[in-house]
């Protein structure tokens, strides 16, 4: 069997950033995970991460659906008719850290519209996020970046392929 | 994201809940279907070697106004599914509930799925845990969903009661997949 998930490029922020861009993502890959470790500069509140691709700006191409907890009631879920996120991060407060992992399959096909699943965990909450790109193009960029904050440095961000037999 | 001890120099859990280690060169392709013109009712995955921790399976479904169901077979038999909990999102009301097997199709991957528009296709990433263990029954997560205003998000637990090493799986979509629907079977170790 052919081993496979296999790191594409890591960027450790050294000093807080309005966004995080992966370029030139190679094609050889039928998925793409993106592993995400650190947290927003918003202060006493959490931010949203928001997902561009192919250098679209926000609200272009995209949808979500989203279902998220936050430790309290039966949890709650929407839906944006115009864009992708990879969901809330933590804000820049004591300890906290939040997780994230984003899976966009089958980017590389020039056939069907580019779904994603991304989920995020954090001091407060637990989000989980289906997107759907509305284009049939390759995916061959993404951008990550913040509604309110920076992301914080020291929050890494590592990209893999993952290839099918 | 695994934890690499300075100490010792092994890796442990993930800094995510819920989510398993997977370290680069412990995971490998085992085999690929893409649904042809005409769509299949069901895609299987059969043979499977028995030498994984994990299988994953990762793809596209397509099914607008559908729903779908997973079952495995095993040295005893196929196996339906003994019991399984969704909790899910449609972007009004999250909902959470039990799942039943249906009949031989299994238990479902996804509750709701409403009008699709062209081109889109949806997601499925399933985890089978412990698949070759023959002292424990086995149990799978499943996160599938489709993103339209009509369709949901699912969290997807299946228990199958079988203690034998699951060797087939079976995806089984009411109505067809259609063409371009794409599933990609892993093993993890």
């Amino acid at each position: 069997m052919a081993k496979t998930y296999t790191p594409i490029a890591t960027q450790k922020l050294t000093a807080s950033a309005a966004s995080v861009t992966f370029s030139n993502i190679n094609q050889n890959y039928t998925d793409l995970r993106l592993i995400f470790s650190g947290t927003s500069t918003r202060s006493s509140s959490n931010d949203i991460v928001y997902l561009s691709i192919n250098g679209e700006t926000l609200g272009t191409n995209g949808r979500y659906l989203n279902l998220y907890g936050t430790g309290s009631g039966s949890g709650g879920t929407g839906f944006s008719g115009s864009y992708n996120i990879l969901g809330i991060i933590d804000g820049a407060t004591g300890w906290q850290q939040s997780s994230g992992i984003l899976d966009l399959l089958n980017y590389s096909n020039s056939t069907t519209f580019k779904p994603s699943f991304a989920r995020t965990n954090g001091s407060d909450f637990v989000h989980s996020c289906m997107n759907i790109w509305t284009q049939t193009t390759a995916i061959s960029s993404i951008r990550l970046w913040t509604n309110i904050g920076l992301f914080s440095a020291g929050s890494t961000f590592t990209l893999y392929g993952i290839k099918a037999a | 994201m695994a934890i690499r001890s300075l100490k010792s120099g092994t890796f442990s859990r993930s800094g995510l809940v819920g989510n398993d280690v997977i370290m680069p060169g412990s995971y490998e392709s085992i085999a690929t279907v893409t649904v042809g013109a005409g769509g299949a009712n069901t895609v299987t995955f059969s043979n499977i070697p028995s030498t994984y921790t994990h299988l994953q399976i990762r793809g596209i479904p397509r099914t607008p106004g559908n729903a779908t169901y997973m079952s495995v077979t095993t040295s005893g038999g196929a196996n339906y599914g003994l019991k399984g909990h969704y909790l899910l999102g449609n972007g009004t009301s999250a909902l959470a509930g039990v799942l039943n097997p249906t009949g031989t199709k299994g238990l479902a991957l996804d509750v709701y799925v409403g009008s699709l528009v062209a081109n889109q296709f949806g997601v499925y990433l399933i985890d089978i845990l412990d698949y070759a263990n023959t002292n424990k029954y086995k149990t799978a997560r499943a996160m599938t969903g489709y993103s339209d205003s009509s369709s949901s998000l699912n969290m997807i637990s299946h228990l199958y009661d079988t203690t034998n090493a699951i060797t087939s799986i079976t995806l089984y979509a009411d109505g067809n997949y259609p063409q371009y629907s794409t599933f990609a079977l892993y093993g993890v170790n």
